[in-house]
């Protein structure tokens, strides 16, 4: 992996200085198909806690009595 | 000496928007807070995640599409119908990456995708405890990468079609953020539907506690905090806008290229600041959640024109915005069973467009843009529809500000938010069901919100004095 550069001698003719530039078509792609997974992986989780819920007991919480000071 | 001062604007506009971006993400800090403290306990590493994640997913859409949006739709569809994948921000520009011939382009993109990822947290909090994670997210794209931004790209740029042929002014995102993202909320509530439990059988509201009120109030706090970074990252901070060949005139500007002052602008935004806090204080007979919030209804309401208001102008409109946000939130609340959990339809929603309509009333007459190739900001033809001053540029109208206000707020708010709720809704996505909102939305996590009180501590401790035989 390299940025191609190996001289910061003459930085007016410098532009983009990372790795595999040229290849940001690739990167896009990248960033779609992890969004995209990102998205998916969500709605699969909200499934499986739907239907973990429903065969869950839903226990009540406990109500507390509040003693007046005296 | 060109060049030298041409160097010095550059690298002061990339430091100060960097200081912009991490200002602001103190709102989402706040926002977090905010909202985990108005939940209840079983809800609240959901209502958490929830908005902590709207963060990358925000983030990422605008990485994708949201920055180009704001330039390529600037003058669609009024001066051209074509939308260019030139403008630098598409994700495969190699402008917003490292690139020792562009430092302004990478901290403009975090800047405005900070403003989306706001956007998209101020419909957080009033769907929580019952929204499935997935319908946020999916609701959070929309509005944090493309319903405000296309607003922003018309009436929020100095050559966007709206600035320049309506005159309209909306300086810091009243109508263009805050309006569009509570209306939004608003229609996806009308389908969301309210808490179990929140209305009584005859309509009655019931007041759903916060599980840690300071929470909430420390919540807020912070989102002032962000907020100073939110308007700080609405200027143009340093240009020169005199004409070419003209004595150079080095200013701050608003978005418009227009000259403001950083002095001025702190001014109004305390004053607004202030008679929201107060009025909120005093309507809501000392709640803090109402007296914090009104610090936000304060300054959302005279956001639109606080670069030029004076502050005390700032101060009565943030006044007349806080009471009648505050007046809005309940009615709706009576009248039409709007369950918003944090009040953010009528914060932001009402107050947005409340903001952006004053602001064409207070400020009218005043120059709409100033073209300079400082601000890289360029007249258009025929601008100023509602009228134009001696210079030819546009002016400030409540008719361009109105017509402006009111296409955000119901055009890209309250109809996309309606329909999305409604496929939503329709689909099964939009809610989770009963028994799981009576769980609590942390399902099986419950228990480890709190350890020392479900008593996760006290079995952990036996276990240790098993082992350590004490």
């Amino acid at each position: 992996m390299s940025t191609g550069i190996t001289s910061v001698a003459n930085l007016a003719d410098l532009a983009a200085v990372y790795p595999f530039a040229g290849y940001e078509w690739l990167f896009t792609l990248i960033v779609v198909g992890f969004t995209l997974y990102f998205i998916a992986a969500q709605i699969s989780m909200d499934k499986e806690e739907s239907a973990e819920a429903v065969s869950t007991t839903i226990p009540a919480t406990p109500a507390t009595t509040i003693v007046p000071a005296e | 000496m060109t060049e030298q001062l041409g160097a010095l604007t550059t690298i002061f506009t990339e430091f100060y928007f960097f200081l912009t971006v991490v200002l602001m993400f103190f709102i989402h800090v706040g926002f977090c807070m905010y909202e985990v403290g108005a939940a209840r306990t079983k809800n609240v590493q959901h209502t958490l995640l929830k908005n902590t994640m709207a963060i990358p997913l925000v983030g990422l859409c605008f990485f994708l599409f949201g920055m180009w949006i704001y330039i390529a739709f600037q003058g669609w569809p009024v001066t051209s119908l074509s939308l260019s994948l030139s403008t630098g921000f598409e994700p495969w520009s190699q402008k917003i990456a490292p690139n020792l011939s562009d430092r302004i382009s990478g901290v403009f993109w975090a800047a405005f995708a900070l403003f989306g990822m706001t956007a998209a947290s101020i419909v957080s909090g009033s769907l929580i405890e019952r929204t499935k994670t997935s319908a946020f997210f999916i609701i959070a794209i929309y509005v944090g990468a493309i319903a405000w931004v296309v607003p922003a790209a018309w009436g929020w740029a100095g050559n966007g079609w709206m600035a320049q042929y309506l005159g309209f002014h909306d300086q810091y995102c009243s109508a263009v953020l805050h309006s569009v993202a509570g209306f939004a909320t608003l229609g996806v509530l009308m389908h969301l539907g309210p808490r179990i439990g929140k209305f009584a059988a005859d309509g009655t509201p019931r007041e759903i506690p916060p599980h840690n009120p300071w929470l909430v109030t420390i919540g807020l706090f912070m989102i002032f905090i962000g907020f100073w970074g939110f308007y700080a990252a609405c200027h143009i901070p340093i240009a020169n806008v005199a004409a070419e060949g003209a004595t150079p005139y080095f200013t701050a500007t608003n978005i418009y290229g227009v000259p403001i002052t950083l002095s001025g602008v702190v001014m109004n935004f305390s004053l607004a600041l202030f008679g929201g806090m107060v009025t909120a204080y005093i309507v809501s007979k000392g709640n803090p959640f109402w007296t914090y919030s009104g610090g936000l209804t304060g300054l959302i309401s005279a956001s639109a024109g606080n670069d030029l208001y004076h502050p005390v102008i700032a101060l009565v409109i943030a006044v007349a915005g806080t009471v009648m946000a505050y007046k809005l939130h309940y009615w709706q609340e009576k009248k039409f069973k709007i369950d918003d959990a944090v009040g953010a339809v009528s914060v932001h929603g009402y107050c947005g467009l409340f903001g952006g309509v004053v602001a064409g009333f207070a400020l009218w007459g005043y120059p709409a843009i100033m073209p300079s190739a400082g601000t890289a900001v360029a007249l258009g033809e025929g601008v100023g529809w509602f009228g134009v001053n001696a210079e030819g540029l546009p002016i400030v109208t409540p008719f361009g500000n109105i017509i402006g206000s009111l296409v955000f707020a119901l055009g890209f708010g309250l109809l996309p938010g309606w329909a999305l709720g409604k496929i939503l809704s329709s689909l099964g996505m939009l809610r989770v069901s009963p028994e799981k909102e009576l769980l609590g939305l942390d399902g099986r996590h419950v228990p480890t919100t709190y350890p020392a009180h479900s008593g996760l501590e006290a079995e952990f401790e036996a276990i240790q004095r098993a082992e350590a035989k004490i």
